[in-house]
């Protein structure tokens, strides 16, 4: 399996033990070393952004994203989860630097497997494979150099 | 084999205002405030800096030279954000007395030539960073580029340079850098290094800041 970010966006959340709507996809919450997705940002008319642990994901389906329980949906815990649900360390649209210190274009998508494991990233400049990522903060995305 | 990779130059006063960003993070920890270059010794001391953001400071940390994994177009980068949060007291570059500031010291052949005066130094990027050139305002008011290598001697009162000095000179960086290249390959010896010694009178301790202020 590999989806990428875009194809994720809006896809419904549904709980696995009660089969209601939790919302639907609107974004990740990427670790420090920009390649494990922890928590995935869900949204739900009226609600405030919510969050569930890669942990509880049953399922990443075509159609719907199956999470183990409701009770896994949490408020925003801590600063990484709050800097992601704000918009400020983000994947997408964050800046690619190089270790030599050399701007390589801003992300379009990223694509991730079934373990939540970032696959690779697409840019503006092509393909870079994930193991090349070094970090993700709030300035950039880092990768190594060529 | 014997090929040589091209230089990459960059003028001090470009890398004012560049973000530092830390490998281990991708965080904008602090920006380029000004750069320390020890005259005396012809080596990068490293960066004064200032804190990120609309009404950010001065850190008190310095960055030395060392602790720079590397200087790019878009950023100075460092190994982790850590080097520079962990020691917040560091005193100031430069607070004992004796530096004096290289900016517009006058710069002479050894015939007693004046060709210009010094506008700012010239980096070597690469771990470590080197301080490579000079960067020259001619009383014509051109920009020209100077081996630091060439030096003879250096005082607070001026820079003296050897009479053939114009051969070495260059109006661009690009071909600044195969000037610095001929002239270490010229003054290699068999030591492997590049001659310093050639009469230097003793300099006292001069620091100077690269950067335009």
């Amino acid at each position: 399996m590999s989806v990428t970010f875009s194809d994720a966006d809006a896809r419904t959340v549904v709980s696995g033990d009660t089969a209601e709507t939790l919302g639907e996809v609107r974004g990740f919450v990427v670790d420090r070393t920009g390649r494990q997705i922890e928590a995935v940002h869900i949204a739900k008319r009226g609600r405030r952004s919510e969050l569930v642990p890669w942990s509880a994901i049953t399922s990443f389906g075509d159609d719907a994203v199956v999470v183990s329980s409701a009770d896994q949906v949490h408020r925003v815990e801590d600063d990484r989860e709050l800097e992601a649900v704000r918009g400020h360390i983000t994947v997408r649209g964050s800046r690619v630097l190089d270790a030599d210190g050399f701007e390589r274009g801003e992300v379009r998508d990223a694509m991730f497997g079934a373990d939540g494991r970032l696959t690779g990233i697409l840019t503006d400049d092509g393909r870079i494979a994930a193991d090349r990522i070094l970090a993700l903060g709030s300035y950039a995305l880092v990768i190594r150099a060529n | 084999m014997s090929v040589s990779t091209p230089l990459r130059l960059v003028r001090a006063a470009d890398l004012l205002g560049l973000p530092v960003v830390a490998l281990d993070s991708g965080e904008d920890v602090a920006e380029v405030r000004d750069v320390v270059y020890h005259a005396g010794d012809r080596r990068l001391v490293g960066f004064t800096l200032n804190k990120r953001g609309t009404f950010a400071g001065r850190l008190r940390h310095v960055l030395g030279a060392g602790q720079i994994a590397s200087i790019g177009r878009d950023a100075v980068m460092i190994e982790a954000q850590s080097i520079i949060e962990d020691r917040p007291d560091q005193a100031d570059v430069g607070s004992d007395g004796s530096d004096v500031s290289i900016m517009g010291l006058q710069v002479m052949t050894v015939d007693g030539t004046v060709i210009g005066s010094i506008a700012g130094v010239v980096l070597e990027t690469g771990s470590p960073a080197t301080v490579v050139g000079y960067e020259l305002e001619t009383p014509d008011r051109t920009t020209i580029f100077l081996p630091i290598d060439i030096q003879v001697a250096l005082s607070s009162d001026r820079l003296l340079v050897p009479e053939n000095t114009a051969a070495y000179v260059h109006q661009d960086l690009v071909g600044f850098g195969g000037a610095v290249a001929q002239y270490r390959e010229q003054t290699l010896g068999s030591t492997g290094s590049p001659d310093r010694s050639g009469g230097e009178l003793p300099p006292p301790s001069v620091d100077g800041q690269g950067g335009v202020r």
